[in-house]
């Protein structure tokens, strides 16, 4: 298929072609060079190459035998049925041609259920001979001990600016556009280091405009960025709370976003607030005692109702 | 003869409820689903006996069991067929609120199914139409509330009652029985018999109504007392489900707490549903002690005074916004479901970050074989 997203089609299909990582490349180039590698766990934030670098292990040793590998999200098949079904019938009938074994990646394994885990663990022991696997989660201490000591364990950063400058520039000359200035750096800060969110802020650049400025990108970033954490935390604090609890809610849900994702970003934007510091203290303090409580399986919405409660408690700081 | 029956209204005039009219119309209309909510004893059952004399009904209620196999071979077979009495039909699904958790599986979808397919009405009878579990029936059902009956009407009726059975009467016990009805046009009408025994009123021995706390009772309990002894109670005699109270406490908090009180009684809430989800990963139902406590006690001594004034409580608005925010959201599903095929990201993902490509997806619109619906909606979202 010739028209793919850019995500898509500028991913990486050979070692050379990956940008950054080059620590963790030069690893995995050996294992397989030898043909041989230990399970795999890839941690690091989304968009750092954790699943690219999956595709090329599998492409490298591969080839075009694709039926060798297998390739699962697990935030969409997470249950433990699909491990003990799917994963497990795979890994343990025999590779197809002259290949050392199969390979299952399993996509954002943070989100696979304790249970699941532990019925992999089974298979990743009984099976190692018949298959290899590749984890990738955000966070490893999602992971429990047992899977992360059968791993090796891989820590993947987000990119360097110079390496997505790179990147960027190979792929206006390839698309021809036309990049104004400040643009690049601009890009790069919007998304954080993060290749995929980097790729699709450029297609929709490219989709208004085929030259590239500022005023372009900050219609995009307009849109990308629908919502804004900081805008209802100020609502709360300045004694909002009624139209804060509102906002909060419609945000959680247009966006299918759980307690812990808004927490995470609540949390993050509480720097930015126009309050004292020791105040900022205060939030981030119960800001943990929330996520805490989320986690311990409380009510999503009720808990960020009790914390935007206590941002109402703030004392202004006037500057 | 009791008096309820021998008293039993023959013509709506006599029902003092303004929506009859509203809902004789919507029968008029054929609108197929209709709920008729109210409080015990306002008049839904007799209002609806007299407009159904009218039709062929068809009846269901949780005397019967109400699972899916149920409602699809009692009703929905049927509701295509016309009557073989050349009357209109009419499915009649009475006391919704009294459904099974448990056997009644499916219950609410196969009458959903049933709006759906007939062309003949469905008329729902509940007290509460906000109950968690019939949220799939609000969005296909056109509501008419009926109201607890004001004493004034109570009187009168009353009053007439008592002069057709030449009951001795004083306008003041009348009016006693009217205040202590709650609103309970049955109960009333109950109670006069009682009384009226001996040919003349005696109010000794008529015990006041001890009715079930209704949920804004149940509010106002909590949020205007701080005292054990009333908390603690709160729960004994209701039969609406902790779910939704902690529902309508969630919406009803920042109109009555305000700053560290309003915090304090969002993290009882909260506690109590660290409990709940504790009693789902354990099956051990004693947690549920502690749940009550939470929103009742917990969130009652969680201001440091007592809240006074008179609060309007408001109806929560949670489902419903939750309900038309997926309406709006089926599309943007749908589309992720397609995309999921083109990237390998998860669907959890690109439903989060769809933004970020929302702006070139109709330059995939082949790849992604979306339909007309769904180019119209980025289209009109872009």
């Amino acid at each position: 298929m010739n028209n793919e997203i850019w995500v898509e089609k500028y991913r990486p299909k050979t070692f050379g072609e990956i940008k950054g990582q080059r620590h963790i490349i030069e690893r995995i180039k050996s294992f397989v060079q030898k043909k041989n590698m230990p399970h795999l766990l890839f941690s690091g934030s989304p968009g750092t190459g954790k699943s690219t670098v999956a595709f090329v292990i599998a492409n490298e040793l591969f080839g075009s035998n694709k039926e060798n590998f297998l390739d699962l999200n697990s935030s969409d098949a997470r249950g433990i049925d699909v491990i003990r079904m799917q994963v497990k019938d795979f890994a343990r009938t025999k590779s197809i041609k002259d290949v050392p074994f199969k390979i299952i990646h399993l996509d954002e394994s943070d989100a696979l259920t304790k249970e699941a885990q532990q019925a992999l663990r089974r298979t990743m022991e009984n099976y190692s001979k018949t298959c290899r696997f590749i984890l990738s989660v955000n966070y490893p201490s999602k992971i429990i001990d047992p899977i992360k000591s059968r791993c090796a364990l891989f820590r993947f950063k987000p990119l360097d600016k110079l390496d997505l400058y790179e990147l960027i520039d190979e792929i206006i000359s390839k698309e021809g556009l036309i990049l104004g200035d400040g643009v690049k750096s601009r890009l790069v800060e919007i998304s954080g280091g993060d290749v995929r969110q980097t790729l699709n802020l450029l297609q929709s650049c490219a989709s208004l405009s085929n030259e590239v400025n500022l005023d372009v990108i900050k219609e995009v970033s307009g849109i990308v960025e629908s919502f804004d954490i900081k805008e209802v935390l100020e609502m709360a604090v300045g004694g909002g709370f009624l139209n804060a609890k509102k906002r909060m809610l419609d945000i959680m849900l247009e966006n299918g976003l759980s307690g812990i994702d808004i927490i995470k970003q609540i949390q993050k934007t509480i720097y930015e607030l126009n309050i004292s510091d020791d105040e900022k203290l205060k939030l981030i303090e119960k800001c943990g005692e929330v996520e805490f409580r989320l986690v311990e399986g409380a009510d999503d919405f009720i808990q960020i109702e009790a914390l935007l409660a206590g941002f109402g408690l703030v004392d202004r700081y006037h500057p | 003869m009791i008096f309820v029956d021998k008293y039993k209204p023959q013509k709506l005039e006599e029902i003092p409820q303004e929506n009859v009219i509203k809902l004789k119309k919507l029968l008029s209309i054929k609108k197929k689903g209709i709920f008729v909510y109210g409080p015990t004893g306002c008049g839904k059952s007799a209002t609806i006996e007299i407009i159904l004399k009218e039709y062929d009904v068809i009846e269901i209620d949780p005397s019967d069991y109400m699972g899916r196999e149920e409602i699809e071979n009692k009703l929905i077979k049927s509701s295509k067929q016309s009557s073989l009495y050349g009357k209109q039909k009419l499915f009649l699904i009475d006391n919704i609120n009294g459904i099974s958790r448990i056997n009644d599986k499916g219950c609410v979808e196969a009458i959903v199914e049933l709006i759906d397919k007939s062309v003949f009405s469905v008329v729902i009878v509940g007290n509460d139409p906000y109950d968690i579990r019939l949220k799939a029936l609000l969005k296909v059902c056109n509501l008419v509330e009926f109201r607890l009956v004001d004493g004034h009407s109570i009187f009168n009726i009353l009053k007439r009652i008592s002069e057709i059975e030449g009951i001795v009467y004083e306008e003041n016990d009348l009016k006693t029985i009217s205040r202590r009805c709650g609103g309970d046009l049955r109960g009333a009408i109950n109670d006069l018999q009682v009384a009226s025994s001996l040919g003349y009123i005696d109010l000794k021995g008529v015990d006041e109504r001890t009715y079930e706390t209704d949920i804004f009772n149940g509010l106002k309990l909590v949020f205007k007392s701080r005292s054990l002894n009333i908390t603690k109670s709160i729960f004994d005699n209701v039969n609406y489900d902790f779910n939704e109270f902690v529902l309508w406490l969630e919406e009803n908090l920042p109109l009555e707490y305000k700053g560290e009180d309003l915090m304090n009684a969002y993290i009882q809430l909260g506690r109590a549903t660290i409990f709940e989800s504790r009693i789902k990963r354990w099956q051990y139902w004693r947690y549920l002690v502690y749940v009550i406590h939470y929103i009742s006690s917990g969130v009652a001594f969680a201001k440091r005074d007592k809240c006074v004034g008179f609060v309007q409580y408001k109806r929560t608005m949670k489902p419903l916004r939750i309900w038309q925010i997926n309406m709006k959201l089926v599309k943007k599903r749908s589309i992720v479901d397609k995309l999921v095929k083109l990237t390998h990201s998860s669907k959890k993902r690109l439903f989060k970050d769809f933004n970020y490509y929302r702006l070139f997806l109709l330059d995939y619109k082949d790849e992604l074989k979306l339909d007309a619906d769904e180019i119209n909606w980025l289209r009109n979202n872009v």
